[in-house]
């Protein structure tokens, strides 16, 4: 018994270290501890440790945001190409930004520096936010809704040759999923190109400049999932 | 005497055996019905084939229909799983602390 509570104790360890391991693999953020919050007081050394850490965070994090947009085949040409502009431009600014406050002499100037992150770059806040919102709002607009379009256009035209398999609650499911294509299609509208055109400085102005294309979005997600939901029941019913 | 007396047995008895098989089997006219319900089974019989025939176009158009509008939902739903993945993605950027 004591042996098998052994072998269970370290197959429960194996399998966390190994999970702890994917996670960070998996994600695009490697933050997880705040940043210490430096002052005028601050060191030198002290600046530039923690500027070392923020700067190589965020460029693993843009190294695999970009190669995560680079693949998505959902998003538009010409929003792909924005996003890696703005995230390749990040990933340049951060590493001349690394090197920098490495090779400052002083702490004034390291802090200065170290400030432009969240004030100039905001790499978390905008650029990969708004990247992201963007993608997901493409592949909504791209794929899901038309498809979504589609499936209830041969739904309307399969209950139309069989007028027989009409049933109140087939009607009520159809126009349901309609109004939710609608709904999507309202909230998709321009939302890509609404999160793209945020800015650092527009960020600073007003930190919730993100948080209406965030939640169109994710209402817009809501919606292709319910008029899915919708198509899939008449499916059902029509088999 | 005897002679001509077996010769027109001789004679006789195959025709007359051969005239009693035609009425009895009515050779020519159950020819004729036999030929014309052959032809009516295999009338009905291809009626029968041709049924499923008819409606299998049909029904073939309705499976390839309702399989358009399941490859629609996949396809939507594939859409909507990465929209969803884009959207975790982004909130954990927003979620990272980028300082005051």
């Amino acid at each position: 018994m004591k042996r098998f509570a052994t072998i269970a104790t370290v197959g429960a360890t194996v399998c966390a270290l190994s999970l702890a391991a994917a996670v960070p693999a998996m994600a695009d953020t490697t933050s997880t501890t705040p940043p210490p919050k430096l002052n005028g007081t601050s060191s030198l050394a002290a600046i530039q440790a923690a500027g070392a850490t923020q700067t190589a965070n965020r460029i693993t994090s843009l190294n695999s945001a970009i190669a995560k947009l680079t693949a998505k085949t959902t998003l538009t040409s010409s929003d792909k190409a924005t996003i890696l502009s703005t995230l390749n431009a990040d990933l340049q600014g951060m590493d001349g930004l690394q090197a920098k406050i490495a090779a400052d002499t002083t702490a004034a100037t390291a802090l200065t520096d170290y400030r432009s992150m969240y004030t100039v770059w905001r790499v978390y806040a905008v650029g990969m936010r708004q990247s992201y919102i963007a993608a997901s709002a493409d592949g909504l607009t791209g794929t899901a809704i038309p498809r979504l379009q589609s499936a209830a256009t041969k739904i309307a035209a399969v209950l139309a040759a069989k007028p027989s398999k009409i049933t109140p609650a087939l009607q009520e499911q159809l126009a349901d999923m309609n109004a939710k294509i609608a709904d999507a299609s309202a909230k998709t509208n321009g939302l890509a190109a609404a999160a793209l055109a945020v800015t650092p400085a527009g960020f600073n102005a007003n930190h919730s400049v993100l948080d209406t294309p965030h939640a169109n979005a994710q209402a817009a997600r809501a919606d292709t999932k319910a008029a899915a939901i919708d198509g899939r029941a008449i499916l059902a019913a029509l088999r | 005497m005897t002679v001509r007396r077996s010769a027109r047995v001789v004679l006789l008895a195959p025709v007359a055996v051969l005239a009693a098989s035609l009425i009895l089997t009515g050779c020519s006219s159950l020819g004729t019905t036999s030929t014309a319900a052959v032809t009516t089974t295999s009338g009905a019989s291809s009626t029968a084939t041709a049924a499923p025939v008819t409606s299998s176009p049909s029904a073939a158009a309705d499976a390839s229909t309702l399989n358009g509008i399941a490859a629609d939902l996949n396809a939507a739903d594939a859409a909507n799983n990465e929209a969803d993945a884009s959207a975790t993605s982004g909130d954990q950027a927003a979620a990272s602390s980028d300082g005051p």
